[in-house]
């Protein structure tokens, strides 16, 4: 039933029925958090598969035995892994460093013992006559204008630069060739 | 078994396993129908259970007893909820309200749903509702929690979760009685 407005003040409002008297009532509940929804089940439309928690314990056991024995690898110590990062280091710098190490040492004191084996003085006499007709070879053999002999470089040269500087040093290809270049410029 | 004693018998390498079982057990179903009114899918809330209880092990010897082992184990069930739902946003972009569809498909082509019209209607109810509210909501009507082991459970004060439980309460009961 509703309740009528008493007040001179006439008010075009209504309140539900025993609304005052409840009122306090409401306030209580509300501020212990008790106010509870009216007329709502306390059913839950969901079912399960049959048995399901006479499974699932079992279930869980063997994930978690599986997690156990396999320790899982990211669990384990981490002394562990350091050491294992350590090995592991180690083997790949012997692979790099040590085994082909010892084979180029080898070859190198095969090479020594050759080397000693030749005559010093056919040595000497094969070394300057060769490499002067390399020179000679690159500067004349070949068609090469004069423009171009400016900028020619003797990394061009059909041998390596490296066997060519251990005997003449740099300043001397660059004598040698700044003569060349002034005697063709005579001719 | 008192969680006390799971616990000291699980601290002991030999019960273990005698231990961790009485403990899944005794927790079991209060962690899986609390995962499943969140998720609403069987299979999912079967996942998430599992996965509770494996975090559950990994971390049980860390368990320093500061709170109740339950509304510890409650604790991690709600995040793997939570991480479950964000990951499901994550993954197809989807805002909160097309999550809540998703769900709500689930809840009308699940396998595992009974015909139950009314209680079917309070979980519609309950899918329009902001997560955190849901989680009170379903925590303190269906679970009998109190608001202090909501609180420790969620880490919310207990006067926000009051407000919570108390504008979860008035849209549902609005929602109801409009029909959906």
């Amino acid at each position: 039933m509703k309740q009528e407005n008493k007040k001179n003040i006439k008010l075009p409002f209504q309140t539900p029925a025993n609304y005052f008297e409840q009122l306090g009532q409401l306030i209580e509940k509300r501020l212990q958090g008790e106010i509870a929804p009216q007329g709502l089940p306390k059913t839950l439309p969901f079912n399960l598969p049959e048995k399901y928690f006479e499974w699932l314990p079992q279930k869980i056991m063997q994930k978690v035995q599986s997690l156990r024995s396999g320790l899982a690898w990211h669990q384990k110590a981490h002394w562990q892994w350091t050491l294992r990062l350590g090995v592991a280091t180690m083997v790949v710098l012997a692979v790099i460093w040590i085994i082909p190490k010892s084979d180029t040492q080898k070859d190198l004191a095969e090479l020594k013992q050759s080397l000693q084996k030749i005559d010093k003085a056919e040595l000497e006499y094969y070394l300057l006559r060769y490499h002067q007709t390399y020179l000679e070879a690159e500067l004349f053999g070949k068609n090469i204008q004069l423009t171009e002999m400016q900028s020619y470089q003797p990394d061009s040269l059909d041998i390596r630069k490296k066997d060519f500087e251990d005997i003449l040093p740099d300043e001397h290809i660059e004598e040698i060739l700044q003569q060349e270049l002034e005697n063709s410029e005579v001719l | 078994m008192e969680d006390k004693e799971i616990i000291e018998l699980f601290k002991q390498n030999e019960n273990q396993n005698y231990a961790f079982n009485w403990l899944i057990k005794k927790y079991q179903e209060k962690i899986y129908w609390h995962i499943r009114k969140m998720v609403i899918s069987h299979d999912d809330a079967d996942d998430l259970t599992q996965e509770t209880f494996v975090k559950v092990w990994q971390n049980l010897h860390n368990f320093q007893g500061n709170a109740k082992l339950y509304t510890w184990i409650y604790r991690i069930a709600t995040n793997e909820c939570l991480n479950f739902l964000r990951r499901k946003k994550q993954k197809f972009f989807l805002p909160i309200a097309d999550v809540s569809k998703e769900l709500l498909r689930k809840l009308e082509s699940d396998t595992y749903i009974s015909g139950d019209e009314v209680a079917i209607k309070l979980q519609k109810v309950l899918l329009k509702l902001p997560e955190k509210q849901r989680l009170v909501f379903n925590m303190k009507y269906f679970d009998d929690l109190n608001y202090e082991e909501i609180s420790e459970i969620l880490g919310t004060s207990v006067g926000a979760l009051k407000a919570s439980y108390h504008h979860a309460v008035k849209k549902i009961e609005d929602e109801m009685k409009r029909g959906i």
